[in-house]
């Protein structure tokens, strides 16, 4: 089993290097570079710089040269110092704003992951357990509901709701009064109330697909022998789902954990702009449009090297879920 | 205790000014300040000094502070009693406190958003925008020949930590910041002077005779010094107690870089460019503003708290700022401001003119006013042409005046003015507003009427086939107009999609192309344009802010290759001919005049050309910047011009801004 993992990581390697190429080479495509955007930036503001101070500009965030030497210099700079660079929109290394916005990220991206398993986990087994019942009608059509309404629709209607009944919209994750004060227990609970608008609504988008394939999971496993040989030796039906076509059923549900882990960070960025959330989705769209190289490119390798660790997750866990696949797996290994 | 004098000598804010003479605007603009008050307002302003210390009064905030030690009394505080500025309320004498909550973008996006209402400048704009008046400096003198200036400052003034602000911080901005050209902007254009006889420039120099004067001489004649410093260089000055112990040229580069590193930046010239230019986001840094933040810029929210030393007080004494908190909430989106506008939640917001009816209806439930302030815009919705398109026979036609008539009387401008702009932007061409300086007659009604059969016969004329519906170039080959606009703009499209409509019916095939800024700003610098719809023409006064009106330099759509080509001395770009040769002349002349009847007759010829040229067509007026002001808020002027030389909101003069119950603020 180590002996696969660590080969896994190995081929893993070559794989990021090649999408950080691409990535990289991606985002300076577009014609103009972060100055001419910058120079719009203040121009807009009434500022204006001059050729010569263009250049200058241009010469201190490494602009003038080719892509790939910018590149070789930036991944140089990675490997050797684990420095990812420097965000020229921030005028900050790369981490120091990433950092600066991981917290909200997380607490977001957790919550609503979290949301979404408790609520379609038990729905999906619900509705097996009961097919065809009144119940399993009601929750797959408020699930299908929630899948196509567009989020940011649905954001917009949640906040237009709480700006009628309780008279706050509920932007952002903060009450003015309590950002950037100490943490306390009123600030908590401020937070909490912030929370369930981004977190109902970033939620409700994976829950369906999670519901249609506990469902489907459950039905098909219920019917397997081993199931009906537990039932017919006078097993507790309780017992026998928990640990027969439940276990089997969750199987899809965590091989694709992995890949939600990219979405904690993209997955609502239009969401986070809706609701002035503080996270990670706008920045990252914000370096990409403004070409700001480094972060941006920071970023989606940051989601590809996510992307293969998650896939990486997911086979472990399967194989640690799922004898059968690790027994042919360490077969072939 | 400081000298402050017993029998203080009442030298007004009026008489400074009258002394020093040299008005500046002859012409005179819209609106007149916009102290809404009248009379009973003046009767309060006219007040010519603090006559004793007792009157001095502080924010309830600060006695505390005072009572518990924290501080020294107002009186020790605030520069000597004749030297303390009266500035005059707008509407009402105010009361101490209160949160205004302030909307801005982050400080990397919108660092002017706090920056300009909260600007302290050496010299500021007068209130009807004809002068610039003393604002940190008390006043100053000129010799004849316009080669010596000397700026007297304020005795006992202080910076935000109590430290003494003398010439020697001027002095310090000039040598070792503006000088070595620290945070990234070459020497500014106001510290040179041109020899009328060669052209060539030298640089100022600066003297500090004693602690409250500078003088700053020039080789040669230097007009509109003064207008150009309140532009170019509006803070002249910087807390040298506290740069000595950042810079690396007191205390080495390796701690320097430290300091740089510790601060979250990578190199000095990031850092520097923060703290000598962006500067106003460090809490540590002492500043003169009325505000400054308790804690550096965050992604959510940040306190600004007021200036215990601040240097106004309003006409009894009061010292400023009458509001004693701000708290800077960072947006996303501009809808979050409107929303949390709407709720009562923003005490003072400012909106593009698209928000405008949806402010208005919420007016009543959301407690507050809105406000229209004007610009200095030639108008709200137009077009401009890159006079050298990469196409020769557009070329021709863009040069060709039947051409662009054409296009302007094309298009229905009273329905525009209804759909674009519900019908405050006059339907009329782009010219200088009525009541602005250098107004023209006529000019707005020039080639303004709709009319398709005129336009017609125009491109008959020039000889461009009509086959189809569809016009083509005189030898059969495509003729096709690219409309260029940034796809961030607010609005962007339905205007465009108005223009195509219009010119295609006269059989002007047309494209319309949204691109993101960085794209349209390297488009637009490379001359890759054809028509835009981006960027606007305007300004107050041709010498101050000459960019759109004259090729100076790159980045205006129509003329940027012109602009090119000055700037770099015709080693790129393309060299102007006829009329717009003609401009950089006047330009050039312009600035070699002394007197300021004289520099006007030239800014008013080149403004003439503009009338006669028409090298942008404009189709609604400008259309008013908005404010949606709490109700609870007063002494904001109901009418104003908003530009950015008047610094935006900052023209208002925030520091007198005050909440009539600042408990329910």
């Amino acid at each position: 089993m180590l002996k696969y993992i660590f080969r896994r990581i190995l081929v893993m390697i070559p794989v990021v290097l090649a999408i950080t190429v691409i990535v990289f080479w991606i985002i300076q495509l577009p014609p103009g570079d972060y100055a001419d955007t910058h120079v719009r930036q203040l121009q807009a503001e009434g500022e204006s710089l001059s050729l010569a101070d263009q250049e200058r500009l241009r010469e201190r965030y490494g602009l003038d040269q080719p892509w790939y030497q910018q590149y070789l210099t930036w991944m140089w700079g990675i490997l050797t110092q684990g420095d990812l660079g420097y965000s020229f929109a921030y005028n900050r290394p790369v981490t120091a704003v990433i950092d600066q916005y991981m917290a909200t990220t997380l607490i977001v991206a957790g919550a609503s992951m979290l949301f979404t398993y408790l609520v379609a986990i038990p729905i999906g087994v619900y509705s097996a357990v009961k097919q065809y019942s009144l119940g399993d009608y009601v929750f797959t059509t408020i699930g299908f509901l929630g899948m196509a309404t567009p989020n940011f629709l649905l954001a917009i209607i949640l906040m237009y709701l709480s700006y009628v009944w309780f008279g706050d919209p509920m932007v952002g994750l903060q009450s003015p009064e309590h950002a950037g004060g100490e943490w306390s227990l009123a600030r908590v609970l401020d937070l909490l109330k912030h929370l369930v608008i981004p977190v109902v609504v970033i939620g409700t988008a994976s829950t369906c697909e999670l519901i249609r394939v506990m469902r489907g999971q459950m039905l098909e496993e219920m019917a397997k022998p081993d199931v009906v040989t537990a039932r017919a030796k006078g097993v507790k039906e309780s017992r026998i789902l928990r640990k027969y076509p439940f276990r089997a059923a969750v199987n899809p549900v965590v091989s694709t954990l992995g890949w939600s882990l990219t979405g904690i960070f993209t997955g609502s960025t239009i969401t986070a702009i809706v609701l002035n959330l503080p996270t990670q989705g706008p920045v990252m769209l914000d370096a990409l449009l403004a070409q700001d190289m480094y972060l941006a490119g920071a970023w989606l390798g940051f989601m590809a090297i996510l992307t293969v660790i998650g896939t990486l997750i997911s086979d472990i866990l399967l194989a640690w879920l799922d004898p059968r696949i690790r027994d042919e797996r360490i077969a072939r290994s | 205790m400081r000298g402050h004098r017993p029998s203080a000598l009442t030298i007004t804010r009026r008489t400074t000014l009258a002394t020093m003479g040299l008005v500046l605007f002859t012409a005179c603009t819209a609106s007149s300040g916009g102290s809404g008050g009248g009379a009973d307002v003046d009767a309060i302003n006219d007040v010519t000094a603090i006559d004793s210390a007792e009157n001095l009064k502080e924010s309830p905030m600060l006695a505390e502070r005072v009572s518990s030690g924290d501080l020294p009394p107002v009186a020790e505080r605030m520069p000597v009693l004749e030297d303390i500025m009266i500035e005059p309320v707008a509407e009402q004498i105010g009361v101490h406190g209160g949160t205004w909550n302030f909307p801005t973008r982050s400080a990397q996006e919108g660092p002017w958003d706090i920056g300009k209402p909260t600007e302290e400048a050496l010299f500021r704009f007068s209130q009807d925008g004809d002068t610039v008046e003393p604002n940190v400096a008390k006043g100053y003198e000129v010799n004849d020949d316009l080669t010596e200036y000397t700026i007297t400052l304020r005795q006992g003034m202080k910076w935000s930590d109590g430290h003494p602000f003398t010439s020697a911080d001027v002095l310090f901005w000039w040598e070792h910041i503006m000088v070595p050209e620290l945070f990234g902007r070459s020497v500014y254009d106001a510290f040179w002077s041109t020899d009328p006889e060669t052209g060539e420039r030298a640089m100022a120099t600066f003297a500090a005779p004693d602690e409250t004067t500078v003088t700053v001489t020039f080789e040669h004649p230097r007009p509109m010094f003064l207008e150009r410093v309140a532009i170019d260089a509006k803070w002249l000055f910087a807390p040298a107690h506290w740069m000595e112990t950042v810079l690396d040229e007191f205390i080495g580069e390796e701690a320097a870089l430290a300091i740089a590193e510790e601060r979250g930046f990578q190199d000095l010239a990031a850092w520097y460019e923060s703290a000598c230019y962006y500067y106003w986001f460090w809490s540590d840094r002492p500043t003169l503003r009325a505000w400054w933040p308790v804690e550096d810029a965050g992604p959510e929210q940040v306190t600004w708290e007021r200036n215990p030393y601040y240097f106004k007080t309003d006409p009894e004494g009061n010292q400023l700022p009458y509001i004693d908190n701000l708290s800077l909430e960072v947006y996303q989106d501009p809808s979050h401001v409107e929303l949390q506008t709407l709720n009562g939640h923003f005490d003072i917001s400012p909106f593009e003119f698209s928000s405008f009816t949806l402010l208005q209806e919420n007016a009543a439930q959301g407690d507050y006013r809105v406000l229209q302030w004007n610009t200095a815009d030639w108008y709200s919705n137009g077009i401009q042409f890159n006079m050298e398109p990469q196409n020769p026979q557009l070329r021709e036609l863009f040069h060709d005046a039947r051409f662009r008539e054409a296009l302007s009387v094309a298009v229905d401008r009273e329905a525009l003015s209804e759909q674009l702009t519900l019908g405050l932007g006059a339907p009329q061409q782009g010219s200088i507003s009525e009541g602005m300086s250098f107004h023209q007659e006529g000019w707005a009604e020039q080639w303004a009427e709709y009319d398709v059969e005129r336009a017609t016969a125009l491109l008959d004329e020039i000889g461009l086939p009509l086959t189809g519906g569809v016009r083509t170039f005189a030898d059969g080959s495509e003729l096709r107009l690219e409309i260029t606009q940034e796809s961030e703009a607010p609005q962007a499209g339905p205007f465009e999609e108005l223009l195509k409509h219009y010119y295609e019916a006269i059989g002007i095939q047309t494209d319309i192309q949204l691109v993101d800024r960085g794209l349209y700003g390297e488009l637009n610098e490379s001359g890759g344009l054809q028509g835009t719809t981006t960027q606007g023409m305007g300004g107050i006064h041709p010498m101050l802010r000459p960019d759109t009106i004259v090729p100076l330099r790159a980045g205006t759509p129509w003329h940027t290759q012109y602009g090119t080509w000055y700037a770099s001395e015709g080693a790129e770009g393309i060299e102007p001919e006829g009329d717009i040769a003609e401009l950089i002349d006047v330009y050039r002349q312009m600035s070699a005049q002394l007197e300021r009847a004289d520099i006007d007759a030239h800014a008013e010829q080149i403004i003439q050309l503009h009338q006669k040229n028409q090298w942008s067509i404009g189709y609604t007026g400008p259309t008013p910047r908005l404010y949606a002001v709490s109700n609870n808020v007063a002494n904001v002027p109901a009418e104003a011009v908003f530009a950015d030389e008047y610094r935006d909101l900052g023209h208002g003069h925030p520091a007198q801004f005050t909440f009539i119950d600042p408990d329910a603020s």
